[in-house]
């Protein structure tokens, strides 16, 4: 067992000084809106610096986290970006003031530059790599700078930083706990190297550690010269208090006009690392006053030997996804968004796992919970207020990251995870309008997709496609979800890569529409073994697919075919092989029968709905040679659904009578708990 | 004076009743699951979500053996009130469970801290 730091309430924000309670009435409201945004400015110029200079392909694609926090160690100001790793951030912040600010073997000075990766020590899991620096003026700690990146390799059982196969955290790779790493603005190379030792890539991890620091060192200098030399550093310490606490008031105020109440949302994933089976997670959101209890009570028990257990902290940082992205969109993105909020875990449950537990995919257990379960019952709360609009299905939860490892082109050595499957997730729907299609990595709405040639310089690999979208992959209903992709990687001008995946959702949708919606596909994986691509390539055939619907159904490239789970052991993939990946789609809005026919006409030229859902979901009647639809044809037909749905349908206590005397296989529930409430 | 709640859910406060908030249909108490009030239809959720490719372990629809497709729909006009994916026997989710007396305080006690859409 490693260190344990208890890290409840870390990430609340602490009661004010007597500092800022002195300085924080200072800040007049014009100065307080001019800097306030200036701070912003800051973490977005920082950005900036930390994408040109970095190396992982989630830092090349912008899927980042940069903040300033005060010199308590809280959230004060942060560019809109990976919101998970500024909440938890304050752990490790917090922790280095704790532990190292009065040791004398260790300090803080000005220049001083930390690391840590350790999950339990406010990570979400170790790829997620994070530089901070203290913020200095002459011999006053005044604040803090951060930024984190998903580094993609960790010197685990398997590359990329995820494994699948890790049974407990001892597969997982390094754990660094704070430590520092660099003094004087200067990293110290010998644990640099020390550190790259650790990694099958150095090259990528002391690159992208050097563009951390730089982040950090530039939002210092923006303080320094556009905040403290300006206005005084009683100004800058007050406007960080100030921030904070409009944050506080603001949300409290936002809570309290809600409807009282208890909302409860359950979800299901269906694998627990490298073995199926299927575990529950249950949010139920308390709400009185001007207080929201999130109670994670109901879930499954940790599993003991996979890598999908998490831990509380990156839960309630998940929260903080929804909290700060959707629910307080319009609020400075600080510690004091998180005040209206208190947390319940059952200890041993897959989400306040021990400390032994591989914990490397579980930001998908907590990513899955940020993005279908606390929206779903968020939005109950929220229809019936001024805040209607706030209301979303869930967006495509957390698309299967595609890991590699092996010798690149140019004979040097590589490992990491793409970004592509994360940076094309489909949005959720709303009561208004259609999730978009292709919207983005549901916890970096700043992220983008990176440009394949781009890529292909880098890594050895070709896109045998990834710019069509996925038909049917969303959500159904009067608003659909947003469509994702399928990506075709194909390992090229390389002799094989080592590859593999993970991710839940082949059998069993984790997310669920709202108000009515269906849910979005479970999309799994695709393989093709032994393919014939290279000898299509060399004759430029026209036999080349353009996307998987097309692939499988013609199967012109010749070769094994599989449709597998998105859970992929690592496994040698030679260059003739081709592996598949989906993005997933969002969730819906409301009753399909309410979907405007022509907007359904629309998604099938578009080639985001097939003619079999237009048909026999959407219920439109239409001309199939000009795509128009038959308004009076179609009320119709959707008239008549409506009565097979009253004849279809049962009385609640009929159809509870029978239901629940079903119950799935043993060998499905073998990792669920007790059955039904684990 | 009626309370929309959800896209297809009004609450009548008077009379303490979850309504169809399409066709008027009273479904249940206001203090009970609105679900109870609905007709229940247990589907395969192939019937919505079509498999790709058949047989094999993995489809693109979900398999039924571990998810099961519940459609709760108003008794007066069928319009589709709730959806929800749950293994099969899994008790039904009672998602809300509003504080009615809270409620009726706020919009018939002339709170003036009531949000609302009217």
């Amino acid at each position: 067992m490693g260190m344990k730091l208890d890290t409840a309430a870390m990430w609340k924000p602490s009661p004010p000084s007597e500092r800022e309670l002195a300085c924080v009435d200072l800040v007049e409201a014009a100065d307080f809106e001019i800097y306030s945004k200036k701070l912003d400015l800051i973490c977005a110029e920082a950005r900036v610096i930390f994408v040109k200079m970095g190396a992982a392909q989630m830092l090349q694609s912008g899927d980042v986290a940069l903040g300033i926090y005060t010199a308590q160690g809280d959230l004060a100001a942060a560019d809109v970006s990976i919101y998970l790793h500024l909440v938890t951030g304050q752990i490790p912040i917090k922790y280095i003031i704790q532990a190292y600010l009065d040791d004398s073997t260790v300090g803080v000075r000005d220049g001083d530059i930390f690391f840590v990766n350790e999950a339990t020590f406010g990570g979400i899991h170790n790829p997620d790599m994070i530089a901070i620096m203290p913020i200095f003026h002459e011999d006053e700690l005044v604040g803090w700078t951060l930024a984190a990146l998903h580094e993609g390799e960790t010197g685990a059982v398997d590359p990329g930083g995820m494994s699948v196969a890790a049974k407990t955290r001892y597969e997982e790779g390094m754990h660094w706990i704070p430590f520092k790493v660099g003094e004087d603005y200067q990293l110290k190379k010998d644990l640099v190297d020390m550190m790259a030792n650790q990694v099958r890539d150095p090259r990528m991890h002391t690159i992208d550690l050097k563009a951390r620091a730089a982040a950090c060192e530039r939002m210092i200098k923006r303080v320094r010269e556009e905040v403290i030399a300006r206005k005084g550093v009683d100004f800058f310490i007050g406007l960080m208090r100030k921030n904070i606490d409009v944050a506080v008031e603001a949300g409290r105020a936002m809570v309290r006009e809600l409807n009282d109440g208890v909302y409860r949302t359950v979800m299901f994933l269906d694998a627990v690392g490298a073995d199926y089976g299927l575990v529950r997670m249950m949010v139920t959101l308390k709400k009185q006053g001007d207080e929201i209890v999130l109670d994670f009570s109901g879930t499954s028990p940790e599993t003991p030997d996979g890598p999908f257990n998490t831990y509380k902290h990156v839960v309630i940082a998940g929260s903080a996804l929804y909290i700060y992205q959707f629910l307080f969109s319009d609020l400075p993105p600080t510690a004091g968004a998180m005040s209206p909020f208190e947390y319940e875990f059952t200890p041993g449950s897959l989400l306040d796992a021990g400390p032994d537990a591989a914990v490397a995919c579980g930001v998908l257990t907590s990513g899955f919970l940020a993005f279908y379960a606390i929206p779903a019952s968020f939005a109950k709360m929220l229809f019936d207020s001024r805040w209607r609009d706030r209301a979303v299905a869930s967006w495509g939860t957390p698309s299967p990251p595609f890991m590699y490892g092996g010798l690149n082109q140019y004979g040097l050595p590589v490992a990491g995870l793409a970004s592509d499957a994360l940076n094309t997730q489909g949005g959720g729907a709303r009561q208004d309008r259609d999730g978009e299609n292709v919207a983005g990595f549901s916890f970096c709405p700043t992220g983008v997709l990176q440009d394949a040639e781009f890529v292909e310089l880098q890594l050895p690999w070709f896109y045998l496609f990834r710019n069509r979208f996925m038909a049917d992959n969303h959500g159904f209903g009067k608003y659909r979800g947003g469509t994702g992709v399928m990506i075709g990687y194909a390992p090229h001008n390389v002799p094989f890569l080592v590859c593999g995946s993970s991710q839940g959702g082949n059998k069993f949708p984790p997310e669920k529409g709202l108000f009515g919606g269906y849910a979005a596909m479970t999309a799994p994986a695709v393989s093709i073994t032994k393919s014939d691509l290279p000898e299509l390539f060399a004759a430029s055939s026209k036999k080349i697919p353009y996307d998987v619907y097309e692939m499988l159904e013609k199967r012109e490239v010749q070769g094994d075919y599989a449709i597998e789970s998105m859970i992929r052991p690592f496994r040698p993939v030679p260059g003739d092989d081709i592996m598949l990946m989906p993005s997933l789609g969002g969730s819906s809005y409301g009753d399909v029968l309410e979907r405007d026919p022509d907007l359904v006409m629309a998604d099938l030229k578009a080639g985001v709905t097939t003619h079999w859902t237009a048909e026999n979901v959407y219920r439109v009647v239409y001309h199939a040679d000009t795509l128009r639809a038959d308004h009076e044809a179609t009320a119709r037909a959707r008239d008549a659904e409506r009565e097979a749905r009253k004849k279809r349908g049962r009385p609640y206590a009929e159809f509870e009578k029978e239901w629940l005397q079903k119950r799935p296989a043993d060998e499905i529930i073998k990792r669920y708990g007790d059955w039904p409430n684990p | 004076m009626k309370r929309q709640i959800t896209e297809y859910l009004d609450i009548d406060l008077v009379s303490e009743m979850w309504c169809c908030h399409s066709c008027g249909e009273q479904l249940i108490s206001a203090r009970e699951p609105y679900k109870k009030g609905c007709l229940v239809a247990e589907r395969d959720p192939r019937e919505v979500h079509r498999p790709v490719i058949e047989g094999g372990p993995f489809t693109f629809a979900p398999d039924p053996e571990w998810c099961r497709l519940l459609e709760f729909y108003c008794p007066g006009c069928g319009g589709m009130i709730e959806t929800e994916y749950l293994p099969p026997g899994h008790p039904v989710t009672h998602d809300i469970e509003l504080d009615i007396d809270a409620l009726k305080r706020k919009h018939l006690g002339g709170d003036e801290a009531a949000g609302g859409n009217g």
